[in-house]
């Protein structure tokens, strides 16, 4: 591969290229599928490939898949003619000098060399040992390597994740979905164990029933509580999207939030999924705070936004093959609070159209699709269909108690969230 | 290996000679984007994606594996990987053998236009996005898609689909006193680069900054059950996610949907019959599914019985019926899913006015500006967000409201449907898909106007 490379950025030099940039991407899947009957085995090699150019001031870019010599070739004069039909590139002059940050545990062997049938086995100790019905789901074991070449220089790294996303039912129940990913076999595992006691939780969910339209205290798990969290504010917080305007937090030292809350963003947490040496640009991985008792204290930025604002880069510039880098968030860690749910509220277990929240205008919408109401007495009653709708902006600042407790839901750390007389539709 | 026939044959070959059968999928899909941003062009995309799938069948036992790596060694690698994952088929599953070339229609292949003349478009339209200082920022795309699939059998089938299409994405943001509203829609069309020059995209760019502009001071809906009367492309959406995906056998068959003991029984008004088909004017083109299936016309929902599933060939084998031929993957890379193709509801005979003037107290959901949907179909629930909508009272259309979401049962609401319209109009959306199970695939929905009750998320008093 090193002479295809080095073969493709010569040509791109004699076409006229001041700066030229290769990024790769090869992965290596096995994965275990069932639905209830029906299931599969499959292996998936894959490779992806972007070439991004400046010629005159001007930018180009062409991505493919393939490692033919012959696609390399063509995707660089690809990148090139673009480049001298695109408009001058005011920031970009050239692209970064690489680093790396040391982090452990983003890599294990035993995951790249899993065999499918020893994932089958990880999948019937669990229906086994929990005797729950897993109806739906899917076992994923992947390598994944990136690299990035420049005229003198190149990075690399090797990482592994594995994967379950599974429906889960426990006798009369409605099955639920639970998802579950690390990067080293012996976290995943140490977590699948948790399953056991997640089917025990919800053995109870059936039947259930729709809520009166009304307010309700609303208790969200860990899961769903950090999903909304980095939907509706650290997603926000991308320096791409301050500088469009397409972003409700545009002051650095507001308070914007309770004085509970307080959120990290990380690239160089062991074992966690969003970890790696460097980010999309080939610069090291950083830690920053973004939120420090409710005040605004950061934003996120890759190179190219970076250079906009004058400032440096966090790190944080996410890619694939596919497309351009844009600043993302790595992991997102929420730090926990002592508050202890009491009186009536509703549990909310899955939750579905969280994506079609606005949270440029603060409308936080979703519909809790399973969920318990737990009355004072504390019985359960298990509910489904309602949609909860109310402005974020109020609730984060005025109406939410951080509770004890953190869980790891793929790159998202959060305990669970309770918001206050939250208004929600339903019968 | 550069030609998709000599790489698909020499794989049947060398899997032949180990005593096995084979499938091969072969995909390619080609992108350009060309995207103007606050008056300047922004970025040129071009993309290339080759995908190939191999399956393989002996002694009853079946694997797949799958590559992007179209190189001789690579491909004897792939096979080696096929053959070592294998898992026991309870029933074989037989396949007529076709022979067939097909192509979507175009007049002007969008790819072979000067890149030139499609960044100047782009950034005239961008230019024209801004029609007040209350305009903050504008996106215009103009997007390019070529699939082709290739899929060849031990059977003997040999079958080449190329679907072509175009589309053009605005996205603006109107901000006033410390205010933001955004608002994006996309129009799309099975075809070619004639597309581009027969619509005024001048007037469509500027509505949609309008309407961003108006949304600033847009009123909010009441949440509750309320009367809605739904437009095509919102009608066409709340299907597709509900019944739709409920309706897919891999999740019907395995009792994962709420429909799964429905067959046969009512599951909607009887107004309501539901289509899925493979071949539809401005809908998506594809007359095979990824199984060499022919995709025909399917009746889901009759006069409000349910009367199909949406069926791959290892669903079909386990529930006795014919495939449907709706197994789609979003590339080779993957397996094919039971999926959807263009969704829809047959009109009536309905007028949009006397649906409008039904309702007393409602709403009129537009999907202009929608950001799509989601649905459990385990728990029977769906929730959708709709475009710019608009107040009823009185059977007259009132002021506009913003962030209208709806949701509820899948049943309950297909069961309230009063009245159908006997307009009828299809979406499809260039520039994004319906994700399943991580893939991605096109789809087109749509119907004629409706009135229906659902359920509305908004302010409660």
């Amino acid at each position: 591969m090193e002479n295809i490379i080095e073969k493709a950025l010569k040509i791109a030099q004699r076409l006229g290229a001041k700066d030229v940039e290769i990024f790769l991407e090869e992965y290596h899947v096995k994965k275990y599928s069932w639905k209830h009957c029906f299931e599969n085995f499959q292996t998936a090699n894959f490779f992806g490939a972007s070439i991004r150019v400046l010629v005159n001031g001007k930018h180009g870019f062409f991505s493919f898949t393939g490692t033919s010599p012959k696609l390399f070739e063509r995707g660089v004069k690809l990148a090139v003619k673009i480049a001298r039909v695109s408009r001058r590139e005011p920031y970009l002059e050239e692209f970064p000098e690489y680093g790396k940050s040391k982090v452990e545990d983003i890599f294990d062997k035993k995951i790249k060399e899993t065999g499918i049938q020893e994932m089958k086995n990880i999948v019937e100790k669990l229906k086994n040992e929990s005797e729950a019905e897993l109806l739906r789901g899917s076992l994923k074991a992947v390598s994944y390597a990136t690299a990035l070449f420049n005229f003198s220089d190149s990075i690399s790294e090797e990482r592994t994740y594995i994967s379950l996303n599974t429906s889960i039912k426990k006798r009369e129940s409605k099955p639920l979905q639970r998802y579950i990913c690390f990067r080293t076999l012996k976290r995943f595992l140490e977590e699948f164990e948790t399953l056991k006691n997640y089917a025990e939780e919800i053995k109870h969910f059936s039947s259930p029933s729709q809520l009166p339209t009304g307010k309700y205290n609303v208790l969200l798990l860990p899961n769903i509580a950090g999903e909304l969290m980095k939907r509706m504010l650290v997603n926000m917080l991308c320096a791409d999207r301050i500088q469009k305007g397409k972003s409700p937090w545009e002051d650095v030292g507001k308070q914007i939030a309770c004085k509970e809350l307080s959120i990290i963003d990380s690239g160089i947490i062991p074992c966690a999924f969003g970890s790696k040496s460097f980010d999309g640009d080939g610069l090291p991985t950083k830690e920053k705070i973004l939120v420090q008792n409710g005040v605004l204290k950061n934003y996120i930025y890759d190179y190219y936004r970076a250079l906009i604002d004058c400032t440096e880069s966090t790190g944080n510039a996410t890619r694939s093959y596919k497309k351009l880098p844009k600043p993302a968030p790595s992991n997102v860690i929420i730090e926990e609070g002592d508050y202890e749910p009491e009186g009536e509220y509703v549990i909310v277990h899955r939750i579905i159209g969280e994506k079609l929240s606005n949270p440029l205008r603060g409308e936080l919408s979703f519909q809790i699709s399973a969920g318990f109401l737990k009355k004072q007495n504390g019985e359960l009653l298990p509910v489904t269909g309602a949609i909860v709708h109310d402005n974020f902006f109020d609730l984060i600042k005025h109406r939410m108690k951080i509770c004890k407790g953190q869980e790891w839901c793929k790159n998202v750390c959060s305990p669970p969230i309770l918001l206050e007389n939250v208004c929600i539709a339903g019968k | 290996m550069e030609s998709l026939k000599e790489t698909g044959e020499f794989l049947l070959r060398k899997v032949e000679s180990f005593g096995a059968n084979a499938e091969v999928r072969i995909n390619i899909v080609k992108l350009f984007t060309v995207k103007a941003e606050d008056k300047k062009l922004r970025e040129i995309e071009a993309r290339e994606e080759r995908t190939l799938g191999l399956r393989v069948e002996k002694d009853n036992k079946v694997g797949f594996a799958s590559t992007t790596n179209f190189e001789k060694n690579s491909l004897e690698n792939l096979i080696k990987q096929a053959l070592s994952s294998l898992k026991e088929i309870e029933h074989k599953i037989e396949k007529e053998s076709v022979e067939a070339k097909l192509s979507s229609e175009y007049k002007i292949y969008p790819m072979g236009m000067p890149v030139d003349e499609k960044a100047s478009i782009a950034e005239e339209l961008n230019k024209m996005a801004f029609v007040s200082k209350r305009i903050r920022h504008a996106s215009t795309w103009i997007g390019e898609r070529e699939d082709i699939r290739y899929f060849l059998s031990s059977e003997g089938s040999r079958i080449l689909t190329r679907f072509v299409s175009v589309g053009i994405r605005q996205f603006s943001v109107a901000k006033e006193n410390g205010r933001i509203e955004k608002l994006g829609e996309t129009k799309s069309f099975t075809g070619g680069y004639e597309f581009i020059y027969r619509a005024n995209w001048m007037d469509f760019v500027k509505e949609i900054s309008l309407l961003s502009e108006k949304l600033l001071s847009a009123g909010t809906p009441e949440a509750g059950v309320q009367e809605v009367v739904l437009d095509p492309k919102t009608l066409g959406l709340l299907l597709h996610e509900s019944i739709g995906h409920a309706s897919e056998a891999d999740l019907a068959c395995s009792g994962n949907s709420v429909l799964s003991q429905m067959l046969g029984k009512k599951v909607a008004s009887e107004l309501v019959t539901v289509i899925d088909s493979g071949v539809e004017e401005h809908g998506i083109f594809m007359p095979y599914d990824d199984e060499g299936v022919r995709k025909e016309k399917t009746v889901v929902v009759e006069n409000g019985i349910l009367k199909n599933f949406l069926h791959t060939c290892e669903t079909a084998c386990k529930c006795s019926v014919n495939s449907t031929g709706n197994a789609r993957a979003e590339n080779a890379l993957r397996l094919p899913l039971a999926r959807q193709c263009n969704y829809y509801l047959e009109p009536r005979d309905a007028k949009t006015e006397e649906l409008i003037s039904e309702v007393k107290k409602g709403i009129y959901v537009t999907g202009i500006g929608t950001k799509g949907g989601h649905a459990d179909v385990s728990t029977g629930s769906f929730t959708l967000s709709a475009g710019c909508s608009y107040e009823i009272r009185n059977g007259e259309i009132r002021g506009l409201l913003k962030g209208v979401t709806l949701g509820g049962s899948i049943l309950d609401v297909l069961n309230s449907v009063k009245l159908v319209g006997s307009d009828f109009a299809l979406h499809y959306n260039i520039f994004l898909g319906c994700k399943k199970e991580g893939q991605r695939v096109k789809v087109s929905f749509g119907g004629p106007h409706i009135l229906a009750k659902v359920i509305i998320g908004g302010k409660h008093n």
